[in-house]
């Protein structure tokens, strides 16, 4: 283990629930929901305080389940915009502590506190720095934790509380984990109900049994479980960096009025667009088309200026590949309605893409790992021209199979 | 056995028979009834002859695209002739095929042995003349063969080097019989296809093809099964085939 790894973890009510708050603040101590749509359009609970998840009710539940489940509790709408705002807040305020945060979830942070900082002595200091900073964003005392990896994080920050922060030092990490439960443990269920079931209630209990016999009862998560009750949890925080703004643009040469025109560029358009996404390694969760005339003012675009069409769409996934951003454009151009001299298609919400999981699905989709790893061992063997992958370009690009076709080295 | 095996390799001698691995369905009733296995047999060697303009070329493109819309495939394009656009207009998906362009015998040989042991499950090896190969290869590719379970089809020429002849599982010979026309243009070809020499049932059978172009009538690619092929050599009519006129036969 890595001395020098020291993550806090820095946890505090939901930023949703505390939008909520802030509106109705006699709502503090009741129950209360706030629920928003997901991708599909089915309303779910985002954010449950304490006495509605008392109830029944928990993040991700449809939201007719946990009306049913807690009938009294206040019901909200998140707003989207004002959670954005909050969550840039606090990130600059995180920002100040560790260049190193990653904000897992609206109600969970951790931040890499390894190293010198010289504007604090200890790590104390910083620590309650860290502390106070957050209070001042969001107006709740977070509750602090920190240790040598992950895991140890997570269990001092709910060891300590709310406006607290508990420390970890090194050689204490198994008397500290010794009496958590082993029902809080990130297990299986299954492995869960075994180890109840011979009598190991908490993390001391599991560390007198030698990991041999763990691994003999448990297999591979016998290993999991000694190492998380030594608090020997690898994992780092994937630092959140800001990505840059995705899009294409195109400049016509002349004003086209009809949207069966514009269609005919949209394949050229999908093409360029997923070789941006590409580059950036995501996908687009929302796709927005801007049609601007002659006009149109340069600057900053807005969708109420005259001679611009401002149109959105949310695909059923997100979508990374040029054959998946055409239907969406396309359905994009079918409604615009407007004379456009310059095009462009911005890629929104870019998140990880879905290509790699959705491949699994693929008819021969496994196989076709193994098979490019073959036509990858002959390339080495006698050179990167014998086996290809072809596709055809996207567009209309005539017959000549030179101009048609797009190889590249199998 | 053992020193046979050394000297004609491991699939020479089997005990018992042939081990049936099922056959590699094509989708075309007649051409599937062709073989014991109802399907291109897998884990064996076939050979699809004929003399150019026979349809040959053609069927091996249009099999090849049919088979790529649920299976990775693979041509080994020793002229480097085939066109894979032609895959894509046959209806292809071009996502699942591999094409193989060797600049030497040895490379194109060893290209098809890999994919297919890799798990692709139709390689198609295409020239039109077929040169003289060492013994070895064609035994190491039924060996991939063997691992694989793939299905291995010669397309093209019409003779085989003996070494590869004495390999070969199913022999099909293709012959043009006449050209489909649909106003004024020729649209497709129509072919017979009769099992010449076959290591797993008599031979004789065949069956009645129409290859419809990509072009002019981009729809309509791909082949349309006529029915098989009676002891007169007259086909029997299929009534869910909608033929076009046929100009000759």
């Amino acid at each position: 283990m890595n001395q020098q790894v020291r993550l806090a973890c820095v946890s505090f009510p939901h930023l949703a629930l505390i939008l909520a708050w802030r509106t109705h603040p006699e709502l503090a101590a009741e129950a209360v929901l706030v629920g928003s749509l997901d991708r599909g359009g089915r309303g779910v609970v985002l954010a449950a305080s304490a006495a509605a998840q008392a109830m029944g009710a928990h993040i991700g539940q449809d939201l007719r389940q946990a009306e049913l489940a807690c009938p009294e509790a206040v019901r909200l709408s998140a707003d989207p915009i004002r959670i954005d705002q909050l969550r840039e807040q606090l990130r600059m305020a995180l920002y100040e502590c560790s260049p190193l945060v990653e904000l897992t979830t609206d109600s969970q942070v951790y931040l890499d506190l390894g190293g010198r900082d010289a504007r604090w002595a200890t790590e104390a200091a910083r620590a309650s720095h860290l502390g106070r900073s957050v209070q001042q964003v969001l107006g709740y005392p977070p509750a602090v934790g920190i240790g040598q990896s992950r895991f140890v994080a997570l269990v001092a920050s709910s060891k300590a509380g709310p406006g607290r922060v508990r420390m970890v030092p090194y050689g204490a990490v198994a008397e500290f984990l010794a009496d958590w439960p082993v029902s809080m443990l990130p297990l299986p269920p299954r492995t869960v109900e075994r180890l109840q079931g011979f009598g190991l209630q908490s993390c001391g209990d599991c560390l007198s049994i030698p990991l041999p016999d763990l691994q003999r009862q448990l297999g591979a998560d016998g290993l999991t479980l000694h190492r998380l009750c030594l608090g020997q949890d690898t994992a780092l925080i994937s630092p959140w960096r800001e990505i840059p703004p995705c899009g294409v643009r195109r400049v016509l040469a002349g004003v086209v009025e009809d949207s069966e025109s514009l269609r005919f560029g949209a394949a050229e358009l999908a093409e360029r667009l997923a070789a941006e996404l590409s580059s950036l390694g995501r996908a687009s969760g929302r796709l927005r088309l801007l049609l601007m005339d002659e006009d149109a003012t340069e600057g900053v675009v807005t969708a109420a200026q005259p001679g611009v069409f401002w149109d959105e769409i949310t695909p059923p996934a997100p979508v990374a590949t040029a054959e998946e951003l055409l239907p969406p454009i396309l359905s994009l151009f079918a409604r615009a309605r407007c004379r456009a001299l310059v095009i462009e298609i911005h890629a929104l919400d870019l998140t990880q893409p879905p290509a790699a999981q959705s491949l699994l699905w693929a008819v021969g989709g496994a196989r076709s790992a193994d098979i490019g790893r073959a036509a990858a061992r002959l390339a080495q063997r006698f050179g990167p021209e014998l086996v290809w992958r072809v596709e055809v370009r996207a567009g209309h690009p005539g017959d000549i199979p030179e101009e048609r076709l797009v190889w590249s080295p199998g | 056995m053992a020193a046979l095996g050394r000297r004609y390799g491991r699939v020479v001698v089997r005990a018992g028979g042939n081990p049936s691995r099922g056959g590699l369905q094509t989708g075309i009733g007649s051409l599937d009834a062709l073989f014991p296995e109802a399907g291109l047999p897998r884990g064996r060697l076939s050979w699809i002859r004929g003399e150019s303009g026979a349809g040959n070329f053609d069927l091996g493109l249009a099999l090849l695209a049919r088979l790529s819309l649920a299976l990775p495939v693979a041509v080994v394009d020793f002229d480097h002739r085939v066109d894979p656009g032609d895959v894509a207009d046959y209806g292809g998906e071009l996502g699942h095929c591999w094409v193989v362009r060797p600049r030497t015998l040895e490379q194109g040989w060893a290209a098809a042995r890999s994919l297919l042991k890799a798990g692709v499950e139709f390689c198609l090896l295409q020239a039109a003349k077929w040169p003289p190969v060492g013994r070895a290869i064609p035994a190491l590719l039924l060996a991939a063969l063997e691992e694989g379970s793939g299905v291995a089809v010669m397309g093209g020429g019409l003779t085989v080097p003996l070494e590869v002849g004495g390999r070969l599982s199913v022999e099909l010979s293709c012959r043009r019989v006449g050209w489909s026309m649909a106003h004024g243009d020729v649209a497709g070809v129509l072919i017979h296809l009769l099992v010449a020499r076959s290591r797993m049932s008599p031979s004789g059978r065949g069956c009645e093809l129409r290859i419809d172009f990509p072009r002019p009538y981009p729809r309509t690619a791909g082949i349309v099964d006529l029915g098989m092929l009676s002891s007169s050599g007259l086909s029997d009519s299929n009534p869910w085939t909608t033929p076009l006129a046929v100009a000759e036969r």
